[in-house]
């Protein structure tokens, strides 16, 4: 995480924090980091991935609509994000790494800081059915 | 924000560096914090406003949907977040301090940290209608 601007950092730190699935991309889509919570939900932990390309994440987890059509690349809230640099939110399927199906709600945020540079994006998900 | 939860505080130190519209309570619901986004959506400057309780925030920007409705309080996302503990998105029309109506897509997450403690909830929110 050094070398990255502090917006990033303070994602970073916060994410840690957080019992809320959160993931923290670069401008390309490198996933810098995952959370606990996260690695919980994908069944797969940060320590042992490392730093991932999105393409790895979203062929693992196989994002589908309700009728288990794979979601267009273009229309998960991430890519948007990375792309447009605008927010997106979007609820659909993913297939954990042990092999679950869940169905979660996921927003992305950019991370444009107040030099208006474009230092990367935050997604934040859940599982839908998840109760207290 | 002195005397707050780690968490709540590290929540304002990246609300204060992100471009996007931010809400911070506590678990009370009492509106702690918004950033500069927020002041410009809104229409008016948190110094002004100062913090609110949650009867207070939750019903000044006059949230509806489509047809003018006004929205039940447990479908606007901060609100549930504050009462479930749980993650929660909507979509929904308010009405902002400067008297523009604006659709916005909201998300809010519990703060909670690690320790299982609910410290508060934030809210990112954008305007719709908004490009880049």
């Amino acid at each position: 995480m050094a070398g990255h601007s502090i917006e990033i950092i303070l994602s970073r730190q916060l994410a840690d924090k957080l019992n809320v699935p959160v993931l923290i991309a670069d401008p390309e889509g490198n996933l810098l980091f995952y959370n606990p919570a996260a690695e919980e939900l994908l069944g797969m932990r940060f320590e042992d991935t490392g730093v991932l390309p999105m393409e790895m994440l979203f062929k693992y987890t196989y994002p589908t609509d309700d009728h288990g059509n794979p979601i267009p690349t273009e229309e998960d809230p991430l890519v948007i994000c990375l792309t447009h640099h605008v927010p997106a939110h979007k609820a659909f399927w993913i297939k954990s790494f042990d092999g679950n199906k869940v169905k979660i709600s996921a927003t992305a945020i950019p991370i444009v800081g107040r030099a208006q540079e474009f230092v990367g994006a935050i997604g934040m998900f859940w599982d839908i059915e998840k109760k207290v | 924000m002195a005397g707050h939860a780690i968490e709540v505080i590290l929540s304002r130190q990246l609300a204060d560096s992100l471009n996007i519209p931010v809400f911070i309570v506590d678990p009370e619901g009492n509106l702690l914090f918004y950033n500069a986004p927020a002041e410009e959506l809104l229409g008016r400057r948190f110094e002004d406003t100062g913090e609110m309780p949650m009867e207070e925030w939750s019903t000044s920007f006059y949230p509806t949907d489509a047809d003018g409705t006004p929205i039940p309080s447990d479908k606007i996302p901060l609100v549930s977040s504050i009462k479930n503990q749980m993650p929660a998105h909507n979509n929904f029309w308010i009405n902002s301090f400067d008297g523009r109506s604006v659709n916005i897509s909201a998300t809010a997450i519990p703060i909670v940290g690690r320790a299982g403690k609910f410290v508060g909830a934030m809210a990112l929110f954008w305007d719709t209608e908004s490009k880049v």
